[in-house]
């Protein structure tokens, strides 16, 4: 395998394109403003792997400060990475229902605290068979739907009777409670706004909690909120951990949240320049992704902007000549960051200009 | 990188661990042969772009098969780095290196095996030239001609001509031909790319420069008719595998490539989900589209989950656990999120391929 890996001191302007890039100063920002807010506060981070897949990624932010010392996946493949990597304490987000994989996860839970995300009493029993067959303890964090209409249960009496249910079968342990809730397209994002949304959701979620602990079931865990409620959690009593991921590396679909920097960028080469306002550059949507055909942004470029993305090309436009020319670099900012992250095998950590570290993206492809 | 549960030889498909991108041998064998034999007995042969399936275990079956110029065309240095060492002896790189690292790594594979660039300006050409005879290799060189609503590729055949002439003139690289690339859907701008390359071919010719190739990528229509006159290759590659957005045009091909996934939640009669999202499909020219459930239908697609759509029996009849076949919208973006195809024949695994080409964009 011929994988491209830059020595350390090496410049941005010597790198082959396209590159992935994560400028560590704005990283450290990020990890930063989480440390500072949540230092005092009984709620803490849970940072999402999903979105970073890369274990010493997630150490950062935990020796940063600011975090309950563990962190979210969203499949049991990116669980058995981050265990592997060194982190103890994991919430799978997502429902697991084949037995095979159920095996993993209690397999996983013997080696170190592994919570999973359920929402029906199916895959509960079979986890619960298979869990005590091979002597091991998984936790339960029921899952609530918020309005977004995936998994979760949708009535508070749903999350009563799974509660009572996990308490009565072996092999599993009733920890909490989760949810998951995105900013709807096209609402208000202003800080007002998020703050009455964040709230309306997080509630939902912790009316669950209340109802199962009036049943005399303690809820140790209330995992809930996310990069846009970053700060809305903390204000309300009961939310334990909040499980933001798109803050670390962000991107501009959550530009409104203005106290994150941009930390992942991907740097690319002008391979043409057909016209004097136009300039082809060597990454494509194959590379970038442009989830729901929203494009990438030029970054830090005044008055040039995205026109087109094709497979392996991206077309640029400038109001007046184009100030890139053949063999020029640029820089580029990802709509949806996860989704780019999970298409590339390194991340090229850079510092004042050169390259400080390699970090290859263990969890890539963990789709399962 | 991918790890899924690897399930022995046999095991029957349903039962690998999801999502997991399953091809069926058979199809993509009848899908070479229709494609192959086409062009066997056609104007043109065909150069399989293996940036559609990134993976040399499907090329090995591309060039064993007839109709073809017995190489393949890559879009980037890395994967001419990984189809090279992979035992292919004729690679063409269909995109432009402007860069000195760029280019220094295509001479190194041009030492092991048979490089063709593509150049669009004689600036270009003299760096690649410079470099070549720096590094004592000879790239083979196309001159690109810009098609019809395309952005890079000399303008006319005037300038395609004395493009020619500075490539000619420079050391360590062989002026092999013309070249053009068709946007997708090509329908209409097949054959006006056709006429535009052999518009600047007659310009070649009329001047004395030998063109042995001329070559044109993602046109459906020269696909389908084996190529034309004047033509002597045709670049494609989605047809081994094939994809949603191709189906239209290619109704004697099967859908060899196929997402297996499973139902890991059903909240509401109407509702279910699966653990395939955005992230093991790749959804950036549409949604995959549920193969062989009727009453079922994709309608969103998160990071990391699919929303399905139930209607009528389908509510009832599909449960938490089930499997769903996805039929992904474009393969070589579907297979590029994947380290493994599981390889079936008769719906049992018969072997894992790697996709050693994934991810290598520079």
């Amino acid at each position: 395998m011929s994988i491209y890996r830059p020595q350390i001191g090496t410049p941005l302007a010597e790198l082959d394109t396209p590159c992935m890039i994560v400028d560590l100063d704005a990283l450290e920002h990020n990890f930063d403003v989480i440390a500072d807010l949540y230092a005092d506060s009984p709620t803490k981070m849970r940072e999402h792997a999903k979105n970073i897949k890369t274990p010493i990624i997630l150490h950062k932010q935990i020796r940063a400060g600011g975090t309950m010392g563990g962190i979210c996946t969203a499949k049991t493949a990116e669980a058995e990475v981050m265990v592997e990597g060194g982190l103890t304490d994991i919430l799978i987000t997502s429902q697991v229902v084949a037995p095979d994989k159920l095996a993993r996860v209690a397999a996983l839970s013997k080696i170190a605290d592994i919570k999973l995300s359920v929402d029906s009493d199916g895959p509960l029993n079979e986890l619960s068979r298979i869990s005590s067959e091979m002597g091991a303890d998984v936790g339960v964090v029921l899952e609530v739907d918020t309005s977004m209409g995936r998994g979760g249960i949708r009535a508070i009496e749903r999350g009563v009777e799974l509660a009572k249910m996990t308490n009565d079968l072996p092999g599993v342990t009733f920890r909490g409670v989760m949810s998951h809730q995105s900013l709807a397209a096209g609402a208000d994002n202003d800080r007002e706004s998020r703050f009455i949304e964040g709230r309306r959701y997080i509630q939902m979620c912790l009316d669950v909690k209340d109802a199962i602990e009036a049943e005399g079931i303690s809820v140790d865990i209330v995992s809930t909120g996310e990069t846009w409620t970053y700060d809305v959690a903390p204000e309300i009593p009961g939310v334990d951990e909040v499980q933001g991921g798109t803050y670390a590396l962000m991107a501009t679909q959550a530009d409104y949240m203005d106290a994150f920097q941009y930390a992942v960028k991907v740097l690319s080469t002008v391979i043409s320049t057909p016209e004097s306002n136009v300039a082809v550059g060597d990454v494509g949507y194959r590379a970038m992704t442009s989830p729901g055909g929203v494009l990438p942004r030029v970054d830090g470029i005044v008055g040039v902007e995205v026109e087109s993305l094709e497979a392996d090309v991206i077309v640029l436009r400038s109001d007046g000549e184009m100030p890139l020319d053949v063999g020029d670099q640029f820089l580029l900012l990802s709509a949806q960051q996860d989704i780019m992250v999970n298409r590339w095998d390194q991340f090229v950590a850079v510092r004042n200009g050169k390259v400080e570290a390699v970090w290859p993206i263990l969890a890539r492809g963990c789709h399962h | 990188m991918e790890r899924p549960v690897f399930k022995a030889v046999g095991t029957p498909v349903e039962e690998l661990d999801t999502p997991a991108l399953v091809v069926d041998v058979g199809s993509v064998k009848h899908n070479i042969a229709e494609a192959h034999g086409a062009f066997a007995s056609g104007p043109s042969l065909l150069r399989p772009d293996v940036h559609s399936h990134l993976c040399p275990a499907i090329a090995a079956m591309q060039l064993d098969a007839p109709g073809t110029v017995g190489g393949v065309a890559v879009s980037t240095v890395g994967e001419a780095e990984v189809f090279s060492e992979n035992g292919v002896s004729d690679i063409l790189v269909r995109n432009l290196l402007v860069t000195k690292s760029k280019i220094v790594r295509a001479c190194g594979v041009a030492s092991r095996c048979s490089i063709t660039v593509v150049v669009e300006s004689a600036a270009n050409a003299n760096l690649l030239s410079q470099i070549a005879s720096e590094s004592g290799v000879e790239l083979g060189v196309l001159a690109q001609v810009k098609s019809p609503g395309g952005q890079i590729g000399a303008a006319s055949a005037e300038v395609a001509l004395a493009l020619a002439r500075a490539v000619l003139e420079l050391d360590g690289l062989l002026f092999k031909g013309l070249y053009a690339e068709s946007e997708f859907p090509s329908e209409d701008a097949g054959s006006n790319t056709t006429q535009t390359l052999l518009e600047a071919k007659a310009a070649l010719d009329n001047s004395g420069i030998d063109v042995p190739i001329v070559s044109v990528s993602a046109n459906e229509e020269l696909f389908n008719s084996g190529g034309a006159e004047g033509i002597t290759e045709v670049i494609a590659g989605a047809y081994a595998l094939m994809d949603n957005r191709h189906t239209a045009y290619h109704s004697n091909l099967r859908h060899a490539a196929k997402i297996l996934a499973t139902i890991i939640t059903h909240p509401e009669p109407e509702v279910a989900w699966l653990d395939t999202g955005q992230k093991a499909s790749s959804i950036d020219t549409g949604l995959p589209e549920v193969d062989g459930a009727s009453g079922v239908s994709l309608s969103r697609m998160s990071a990391e989950h699919g929303g399905l759509v139930l209607e009528g029996d389908a509510q009832n009849s599909l449960n938490v656990g089930d499997k769903v076949w996805l039929i992904p919208s474009d393969i070589g973006n579907c297979v590029n999120v994947y380290d493994f195809i599981h390889a079936a024949e008769n719906g049992a695994l018969e072997v894992v391929w790697d996709v050693a080409a994934r991810g290598r964009y520079s």
